[in-house]
Parts: structure tokens; sequence; C-alpha cells
């Protein structure tokens, strides 16, 4: 896949070339770029075939082309303040093109084989999307605060769009996505998205109501009277349920997505049961849990020391600031890279079809130094480090995937264009702020 | 005229992810390409440039999903210029440090002075336009579930509770002649916080049965704390707050939110805490007004701040005022010397 680009002027041109093929507007005399000296190209003689891969390699002699991010912080940290400052002064209309920008600057130092992603999405049509989640954003924290039942009804209508907004999403992040010039595409339906999360959303949404009820208007009118004994338990079984079917609806979500990934004539397919999952998810919530039953422990013992004195609103302010960042740093450089690295890991790993899979080997001490370093500097630095961070997060959890390959890329054909969605799939990336879990 | 006209790209159809050599040649208006089995040419303005990064691969859309790739950045950007394709404006100022910087620079003012006077001024905007009666029904609101959770029915004597009431109402009437009052509604509790008043929006007021023992009782103490819940009344404060902290969410979020929103909450703590004490000094300056009003010295509340400070209940937290919700009591208590020395 070696191939370089060379410059030339039409006056330099090597003898024997003829430019008798060219269009009259070539009148400074260019040939064929096959003639020019020092140039390699990537293709042969062959034309593409268009049908079942020519030749399929041995698994043990399979390509494997790491992932690479040439990105740089200090590169993204000038996009990134330009970009803000051009937000903050066209009151957010801007947004768009900074988005486009941002994710531009991402694919494009993304590299596989030799080639960048690019991300083409039009800002203009992204602007409409992004004004139609201000209005419904608006109109959604206006319900929250004017009653429990206005919040429960926009809860329930959010719950509703949600799979159908997710699959719009999906199919316009991908449309717009390309490599090679091949478009990605998501032949995942809205109808398969309500198959894969009906059953949660509407869990989700007892449990909502379950809590409105707490809200006296919203429980007349539903008709619920539970007693407090009752709304309890009821609660804590929600949470019950959350914590085991958590997991489940996860695998789902994530099956849905990773089956309908599409790239010319291959399809993406999770190879994956909803058991290591479970496993993944699991030892989450002991890590999680551990500091949070010794925070509660050593606060029990301080306060049976203090002799269960009085303490001033201000000392308990403190304590809750302290306690509220403390636990909020562990939350986000231990609990969460741990859940990233891992579940990367595994799902990636299980992504892929009989030509073409990847495999992601994220390591989990680097990353947890990683996040660990990134959140203390942006602090540090009252968030002016936060491009950097963002662009070390990206390459350490880019460089860690290997694309496995039994075929020529050269051999990738697409056949029809995939269709590129309109007004609600910008909403629905929007909305979604989707990532490809990388 | 500069000496580089055409460049060697790689071209992909668009539909093979198969490269073809291509001679790229730029002109003001057009681009053509040439190699084995491809010859176009695409109006400029049709193609999709690639926008210039020290590191990456150039890459150009054409409209019909066809790309131009180019490996060599530096060769393309030199092909693009020489071409005429001019770089954007905010795409040389991103590649630059001087402008980073300059923007950085404005920003920081841009958001120090949205701070000072943009979002105060915004909210106010936005409090006016809420109608007194769903301001009401959100104090009231607060109000329902605050009684459930941790206020009991107060145990004062009714008559004592009366004596209070009319006292402060007094002190209103005359610090606003002509019934041009906030509307307010007062309610004695007994609680788990100690010695507190609050005012929801809408002008419901509580104070607990634990801050008129401390007191002792004494009605101008109490009238002065009222007088100072009446300004957060008269303000809107509660509305108030309720606007910042949400439109500072929303600035934080857009500066900080795709790395993480938990750690955008730092800011939008430190603004709100700021507003807060902004809101505290205010209403302060009500309670200085309405204790004047009716004939009573700003001292009644210095007194108070005594008391707070016996109880062990001082504002001096170990992290400074820059972290806390309200001014430091001695900045507060030098506040109301003042206006009693000034008064005399």
């Amino acid at each position: 896949m070696n191939t370089t680009s060379s410059v030339y002027a039409p006056g330099t041109l090597p003898a024997g070339s003829s430019a008798r093929a060219l269009p009259r507007a070539w009148s400074g005399g260019v040939v064929d770029s096959g003639g020019i000296t020092g140039m390699v190209s990537s293709i042969d003689a062959d034309p593409p075939r268009n049908s079942v891969f020519s030749r399929l390699l041995h698994p043990r002699q399979a390509h494997h082309i790491p992932v690479e991010f040439t990105g740089s912080g200090a590169e993204y940290f000038r996009l990134w303040i330009v970009n803000l400052l051009l937000t903050l002064l066209t009151l957010g209309i801007y947004y768009p093109w900074a988005k486009v920008r941002k994710l531009q600057y991402f694919y494009g130092h993304t590299e596989v084989a030799g080639q960048s992603l690019d991300f083409h999405g039009d800002p203009r049509k992204m602007l409409r999307g992004g004004f139609l989640v201000a209005v419904l954003w608006a109109v959604y924290s206006q319900a929250m605060e004017m009653s429990g039942l206005a919040a429960l009804a926009a809860a329930t209508i959010v719950a509703v769009l949600m799979p159908a907004l997710l699959s719009a999403s999906l199919q316009f992040r991908l449309a717009n996505t390309s490599w090679r010039g091949l478009r990605f595409a998501f032949p995942g339906t809205a109808r398969q998205a309500y198959q894969a999360l009906a059953a949660p959303l509407l869990v989700g949404l007892l449990g909502l109501a379950v809590i409105g009820q707490y809200d006296d208007e919203a429980g007349r009118l539903l008709g619920f009277d539970l007693s407090p004994g009752a709304f309890g338990i009821a609660a804590l079984t929600l949470f019950g349920l959350l914590l085991v079917a958590g997991p489940y609806v996860y695998w789902r979500l994530k099956k849905y997505q990773h089956d309908h990934y599409r790239l010319a004539q291959l399809q993406t397919e999770l190879r994956l049961g909803p058991g290591a999952v479970y496993g993944v998810f699991l030892r989450t919530y002991a890590l999680l849990m551990a500091p949070l039953l010794a925070a509660g422990a050593l606060t029990f013992v301080a306060w049976q020391l203090l002799g269960g004195n009085r303490v001033s609103a201000a000392t308990v302010g403190v304590v809750f600031v302290l306690v509220y960042f403390g636990s909020g740093l562990f939350f986000y450089t231990v609990v969460l890279p741990y859940f990233q690295s891992r579940m990367q890991n595994l799902l990636w790993t299980k992504t892929g079809n009989r030509y073409l899979r990847f495999r992601s080997e994220l390591r989990l001490r680097p990353y947890l130094w990683l996040q660990l370093k990134n959140y203390l500097l942006v602090a540090l630095t009252l968030g002016l480090y936060w491009p950097f961070a963002a662009v070390a997060s990206q390459r350490m959890r880019l460089e860690a995937v290997t694309l496995v390959s039994r075929i020529e890329l050269d051999d990738l054909y697409q056949a029809l264009r995939p269709h590129a969605g309109d007004a609600a799939a910008d909403m629905g990336d929007e909305l979604m702020g989707f990532e490809l879990g990388l | 005229m500069s000496s580089v006209c055409a460049i060697a790209l790689d071209y992909y159809d668009g539909r093979s992810g198969r490269a073809q050599r291509v001679t790229a040649r730029l002109t003001d208006h057009t681009l053509y390409l040439h190699g084995a089995g491809v010859a176009r040419s695409v109006p400029v303005h049709e193609v999709r440039w690639p926008e210039r990064s020290r590191r990456a691969k150039r890459v150009a859309h054409l409209p019909d999903g066809a790309a131009l790739y180019g490996a060599d950045p530096d060769a393309w950007d030199a092909w693009a210029q020489a071409g005429g394709r001019r770089e954007p404006l905010v795409s040389r100022a991103q590649r630059s440090w001087a402008w980073a910087l300059a923007c950085l620079a404005g920003l920081l003012l841009l958001g120090a002075v949205l701070y000072q006077w943009g979002l105060p001024w915004i909210a106010r905007g936005a409090v006016q336009l809420v109608p007194p009666h769903a301001e009401q029904s959100l104090g009231l609101a607060a109000y329902d579930s605050m009684r459930e959770s941790w206020l009991a029915p107060s145990e004062l004597p009714a008559e004592q509770q009366q004596r209070l009431r009319q006292a402060f109402q007094q002190a209103v009437q005359k610090a606003y002649p002509g019934g041009k009052a906030p509307a307010w509604q007062l309610h004695f509790h007994k609680s788990r916080i100690g010695p507190n008043a609050l005012a929801l929006p809408g002008g419901t007021m509580v104070v607990t049965d634990e801050l008129v023992q401390m007191v002792g009782g004494d009605a101008e103490v109490i009238v002065g704390v009222l007088a100072h819940e009446l300004g957060h009344v008269e303000h809107r404060h509660g509305l108030r707050a309720l606007v910042q902290t949400t439109l500072l969410g929303v600035a934080a979020s857009v500066a900080f939110g795709d790395f993480s929103g938990w750690l955008a909450t730092a800011p939008v703590l430190l603004g709100q805490a700021g507003y807060s004490r902004d809101a505290e000094r205010e209403a302060d300056q009500a309670s200085i007004r309405i204790l004047q009003a009716a004939g009573i010295s700003p001292l009644a509340m210095v007194r108070f701040f005594d008391k707070l400070a016996e109880n062990g209940q001082r504002n001096e937290s170990p992290l400074g005022i820059s972290i806390s919700s309200h001014p430091a009591d001695s900045e507060r208590v030098q506040a109301f010397r003042n206006a009693a020395a000034a008064r005399r």
C-alpha cells in the first residue's frame, strides 16, 4: 500500500508520453500518470471483480492492518478554541460547522491502510437538526419543571422516539463517513431498533410512572395509590431490575449497532452472547461499590469520633463538595475507563465477518493512567487541557485496534450508494452524539 | 504564475476500493482529472475541499461520491494554492498560534462579560416573562415537598407566632407605602435543619422554630431576617437562580461537555455560588431598607449574626468564599454596622 504523490510541472514530463486522449482544456500536455517516474501506484492492471472476492487468504496469512491516529493535541487545541469562540459569538448558530470541523479532524487523522477516514455531513442540514433538538430540549426541560405529569409525558415521548432517533443517527453518521471514496452505511432499521429496545424502555417508563406517583398530581391522574412502604419496595425492585437487566439491554443495543456496520460488500456481525457483557458489568459494579462502602464506613467512624456533635453548615458543604468531586474523580478515572477498555476489547474483537474482522487490545493500566492524567490536567488548567486530553484518549483507543483482513482491500466494491438520511437523521445525530464506541 | 499546476493523486470512483492514479490540474474554476479510464472535469465550487492540517492526508470529495486522496499534504497544499484555492479564514486561524491565543483572550473576555452582565441580564428578562401564578405554584410545590421531607408543624405558641407576624407586617407596610409590597406568606415550622429561614419563589417564606428560639423571640431580629427573605422574594432570586443555573449549565456543557459532564458541573457550581453571593448582598440591602423604614436599627441583624456565631454556625469556611454560596459573615455584619452608623 505504498503510494506516493509526486508534484510536477508540465515542462518536465518524461518523453514518450502522449496527450492525444486528453480533453481540450489540458493544453499543458499532461500525460497519463502511469508514465511519471518516481511514482508507485497502488492499482494493478485488473479491473475490480464485482463478485465474491477473488482470493480469500488463509487466516494465518491474513493482513494485519493497524489503525493509526495522527492527530495532535496542539493542533486540535487551536481548532477547538477558534470554534468555541465562533460558536459563542454567533449564539450557537456556528455549532454545526464547529462539529463538522471537529469530526473531520478526528476522522481525517484516523488512518487505515494508508488512507484516512473522512466525514462529510452538511453543516447547513445539521443546523436544522440542531435547531429541532434545541426546541425539543427546551420543551422537555420546561415540562420537567412544570409538573410531575408533564415530566412523565415528556419522558414517554422521548422514550418512544428514542429507537427511531438512534437508527436515524447511526444511518446519518455512517452514510456521511467514507474511506477510499467508499461510503459506510448502516442498514439497521428503526423497526429493528424498536425490537431491540421496546421491552427495556417499557420497564424504564414503568419505573418513571412509579416515581411519578410520588408526585401527588401525577399519581392522582394515573390512579395509583401506593403506600410509602409499597413505594419503597417498588423503587427497590426497579433498581434491582435495572442492575440485573441493564447489561442485557446494553448487549441488545450493541448487537443492533455492531450487526449493521457496512462498507461496500461487507457487513459486520457481533458474535457475542450476553454472558461476557454480564461479566464486564459485574466487575464494574464491584469496582463501583467497593470505595462507596469504604467511604460510608469512614464517614460513620468519623461521625462516631466526633460524638455526633452538630457540625456547621459550611463544614457539611465542604465535605459534600469533596465527596462529590472525589467520587466523581474515582468514577471517571477508574470505573469508567475500566468499563470502556474492557467493553471496547470485548465488542470490537468479536465484530466482523468471514472476510474482515477487528481486534482490539486496549491495555487497562496505561489507559487508566492516561485518564487520571487527563482529568487532573483538565482541572488544573481550568479546562484548557481538554483538547489535548481528547486527542490522547482517542489515539490510545484507536491505536489499540487492528483490522484483520483475509481479502485485498482493493477488491471492495460498492454497487449502490447508501441512502444519506434526512432531517430526522440529522436530529438523531445531534441528540445521540453517536460515536463508534471507540 | 507558479510552476505547480498539476499533481498525481489517487482517485477513487466511489464504487471501488481500488485507487486509480490520476493527474489533477486546477484552475480558478475547474478541476481536471485524467488517468487510465478517467477523464473528467468538475467545477471547483462543487468540490468539497479538505481543511489544512499538518499530518492529515488530503481528501477532496466530488459531487457524485468520487474522492481524491493526496498522501503528501505539503504537495497538495502547494498545488491547491497555485490553482488559486484560497484557504478560508477560519482554517487559517486554526493553524496559527497567534490567532488561537487571540481567540482565547476573546473567549475569556466574552466569558467574563457574559458572566458579569450577560447572564444576569438574560435571567432578569426571562424572569419577567414568567407569570406570577406560575412562580407561585413552583414555590408551593417546593414547599409541599419540604413539608413532606423535613419540616414538622411548629411548636411555637400561637400568640408568639401572631406577634412576630404582626411586627413584620407593620414593618412591611411602612417600607412599602401604598401596598406596593410583594405578596408574602409566612410559615413557622419545626425542622431538622436547625435555625434557618428561607424564601421560595412566589413569596412563600419559612422560619424555623429553632431560629426563633435561638434569638430568644427578639421580634426586631426576626423582622430583620424576614426582611432579608422578602428581599429575595422581591428580586425573584429563586427563579433567577433557576434560569442562571440552566444557562450556566448550557454554557459549560458547550465548552467542556464533550469531555465530561461531571467536570462541567464545577464551573456551574462556582458560577452559581457567585450569583448567590450577589443575591445575598441584594437581600441584605432590602433588609436594611425595611428595618430603617420601620424605625428599627440595622444593628438587630448584627445581633442575629452574633447569636449564629455563639451557636457555632459561623460562615467562615476554610476554603474561603470562592466556593461558598454566602458572602463571609464578617462582610455582611460590616454592611449592617455601616448602615446603622450612617443613619445616626
